[in-house]
């Protein structure tokens, strides 16, 4: 018994160092996360427009053809996650001015992934931003105390297509030259999987959006609430009732906090090439909906 | 009556929430009632080993089916730890491991996104989705054994066998004599003997064999596809009795490395017609099924999979390893000899196959057989 208890355990000793170096691997990789902590750090003195959201807003707005803002959406994040980092910056944000709250078809009825089995979300926010998001933070230590995550990490560095964003939080990854030749082809599909099989979730998703818009007026800062472009296969397969849903609660936002709320979802401005998919605006369509915003919302900035 | 409980019946389909695995462990305490009747055992005084026999956590879910005459005198003498017994039973876990998270699971996702949109594909995707099936089903089944035996093992019980290597089977009667044996030989004695099994005439064979088929598609569940999968698989046993083809028993390709060219076309015979039923199997309706096949022959043309070529590596490395081990128990059975005799090498495998079982893991699928 002893014999095979020691051989057990130098067998799980040499695992445990693989998994210590992959660990190490995987936080040494280009991360979002990191990068938009590390520049919030360093000129968040300077910003006066912050962008929230999801990968929609990620993808989507081009910090950089607008002076002094900053992209702090990241792949779906939720709204509870959108205020604890708005919370957390804009504390050293003086010149805050105006808050971009996207909001997206799926934007009030995504779950909060902390219960699900997209809880690895919660390691790259405890981990790179260190939010301070749930007190059971010995879960989110290690990256590779969520194994598929751990190991898609490793797999996108072997195919060097890691999640990368510029310094000023913009997604770069989606590229028009890399869009696939069947790029409209999930566009039913995608607008099926936005589409919430329950409402579990809209009621927290309302209540951190208007903290969101509380913190946002007692900081004096501007909130203004924005749909982005998509392309037409998907707006056309949305839930009727769900959409009629957003658009409700928007509209009774706008009304309560006095917002402004820009809706851009069938824009005929936006043609194929701006697309990346059928959700998501390519580099080209996210320069050109950065100038459109500039124009249009972020009117004086 | 049930609603104070919170519970609703549905009195068409009744839509009772059953136990997990519950035809495995009705079936091993059937054996048990059946074999005392007939006096082959003795009732046991001893309610804790029979508990446990009934129970034993490893085997309870999906088995392997085992017999009182096995188990259960297993339970009733005391034992030590083998140090041989240990080691090898944490082999064939990682074995197991290795062919349900590394093989059928990533069969599964790519058998999914085919069954779930064929009628937009091609033949060929159809054919490679169908094989993917056919590897799927058996890592799952086969690996939840392995760890099942493997993991008895660490306690000093040996459990029964459950697979012998059924994908290399040169005829439909092998193939069963290899595939769930432990479902196979209970219908055999439980069913097919009781019924007179060939000691009576040609037409009785044939109605005992069409039965205990029928009863093995129906116990996987009431569906129409499972019955005619077992209706499949009764004429495919039948047809070479009836024309008095040869049986085999023994290993393929005894003493030699590979298989003759005759072999070879009957192992792949017989596994086309057995991944043929499985599309039946895997069907949600007759309709689907058979539309399956049809489309299979349309519009074939062989050239890379559509869907990634990571599950034909995988069962390529699993089909060459069971293959040089066809002569074992299980496929990472590793003999001292060669170059298995140095301890580092044997490390090495097990190390690469360890990583691989948490590097190249599938998305994470049920057991499929714990639905049974």
């Amino acid at each position: 018994m002893r014999k095979f208890l020691i051989r057990i355990s130098v067998f799980a000793l040499l695992v445990v160092m693989t998994l210590a170096i992959g660990e190490t691997v995987v936080r040494s990789m280009p991360n979002p996360y990191r990068t938009k902590h590390q520049g919030m750090i360093t000129c968040a003195g300077d910003v006066e427009t912050i962008i929230l959201g999801n990968s929609h807003s990620y993808y989507g707005v081009y910090a950089d053809s607008v002076e002094r803002s900053y992209n702090l959406a990241n792949v779906s994040q939720i709204f509870k996650y959108d205020y604890l980092l708005l919370k957390q910056y804009a504390e050293n944000c003086k010149n805050l001015h105006t808050v971009v709250i996207p909001m997206s078809y799926c934007s009030l009825f995504d779950p909060n992934f902390e219960t699900n089995d997209d809880w690895w979300y919660v390691i790259n926010y405890v981990l790179y931003m260190d939010v301070d998001a749930t007190p059971n933070k010995l879960k989110y230590y290690c990256e590779v105390f969520h194994m598929p995550a751990f190991r898609e990490k490793l797999r996108a560095l072997v195919k060097t297509n890691y999640l990368e964003c510029d310094s000023l939080g913009f997604g770069v990854n989606y590229k028009l030259e890399n869009r696939d030749d069947k790029w409209d082809k999930y566009g039913s599909m995608t607008a099926k999987r936005h589409t919430a099989s329950n409402w579990d979730f809209l009621e927290e998703n309302i209540y951190y959006l208007e903290e969101i818009i509380k913190f946002c007026q007692s900081r004096g800062a501007d909130a203004v609430l924005v749909t982005l472009p998509a392309w037409h296969i998907y707006y056309e397969n949305l839930d009727e009732r769900q959409l009629a849903k957003m658009y409700e609660v928007t509209f009774a936002m706008c009304k309560k906090y006095g917002l402004r709320y820009y809706d851009y979802m069938k824009d005929k401005r936006f043609v194929a090439d701006d697309f990346f998919d059928c959700d998501h605006m390519s580099d080209v369509g996210a320069k050109k909906f950065t100038s459109i915003l500039k124009k249009e919302v972020l009117i004086g900035i | 009556m049930l609603k104070p409980l919170g519970i609703s019946l549905d009195w068409v389909t009744l839509n009772v929430v059953l136990p997990v695995g519950v035809s495995f462990y009705t079936f091993q305490s059937l054996s048990y009632t059946i074999d005392t009747y007939k006096r082959k055992i003795r009732p046991t005084h001893d309610i804790v080993a029979f508990f446990a026999f009934i129970s034993f956590f490893p085997q309870l879910v999906a088995g392997p089916i085992e017999r009182a005459t096995n188990l259960l005198p297993q339970f009733l003498k005391s034992r030590s730890f083998d140090y041989a017994s240990a080691v090898d039973g944490m082999r064939q876990i990682l074995w197991g491991l290795f062919k349900k998270v590394v093989v059928a699971d990533n069969c599964a996702v790519v058998v999914n996104q085919i069954f779930n949109e064929y009628q937009e594909l091609d033949g060929y995707s159809l054919f490679l989705g169908a094989i993917y099936f056919a590897f799927q089903i058996y890592c799952d089944f086969s690996g939840y054994s392995d760890i099942a035996i493997g993991t008895a093992r660490l306690f000093g019980i040996n459990l029964m066998r459950n697979f012998a290597f059924p994908y290399f089977s040169r005829g439909i009667a092998e193939f069963w004599k290899r595939w769930h044996i432990s479902l196979t030989s209970w219908f055999r004695d439980y069913v097919y003997l009781p019924l007179g099994g060939s000691r009576c005439t040609k037409w009785k064979m044939v109605r005992n064999t069409f039965v205990v088929f029928l009863v093995s598609g129906l116990w996987h569940g009431a569906n129409w596809t499972f019955l005619c999968w077992g209706l499949f698989h009764a004429i495919l046993f039948f047809v070479p009795v009836l024309a008095g083809k040869k049986k085999y028993d023994g290993m393929v390709a005894n003493d030699r490395l590979l298989p003759s060219v005759k072999e070879f076309v009957q192992m792949c015979m017989t596994f086309l017609l057995v991944v043929l039923g499985l599309i039946i199997f895997r069907a949600e309706s007759m309709g689907q099924a058979l539309d399956y096949i049809v489309r299979i022959f349309n519009d074939f043309h062989i050239g890379m999979p559509k869907h990634g070529n990571a599950p034909l590596i995988y069962i390529f490395i699993l089909t060459i390893v069971e293959w040089l081990n066809r002569d074992k128990q299980y496929g990472l059975q590793i003999e001292e000899k060669g170059l298995m005799r140095w301890a580092v090498v044997r490390w090495a495998v097990y190390y690469a196959i360890f990583m691989s079982v948490l590097f190249l893991a599938g998305k994470q699928q049920e057991f499929i057989y714990f639905q049974f």
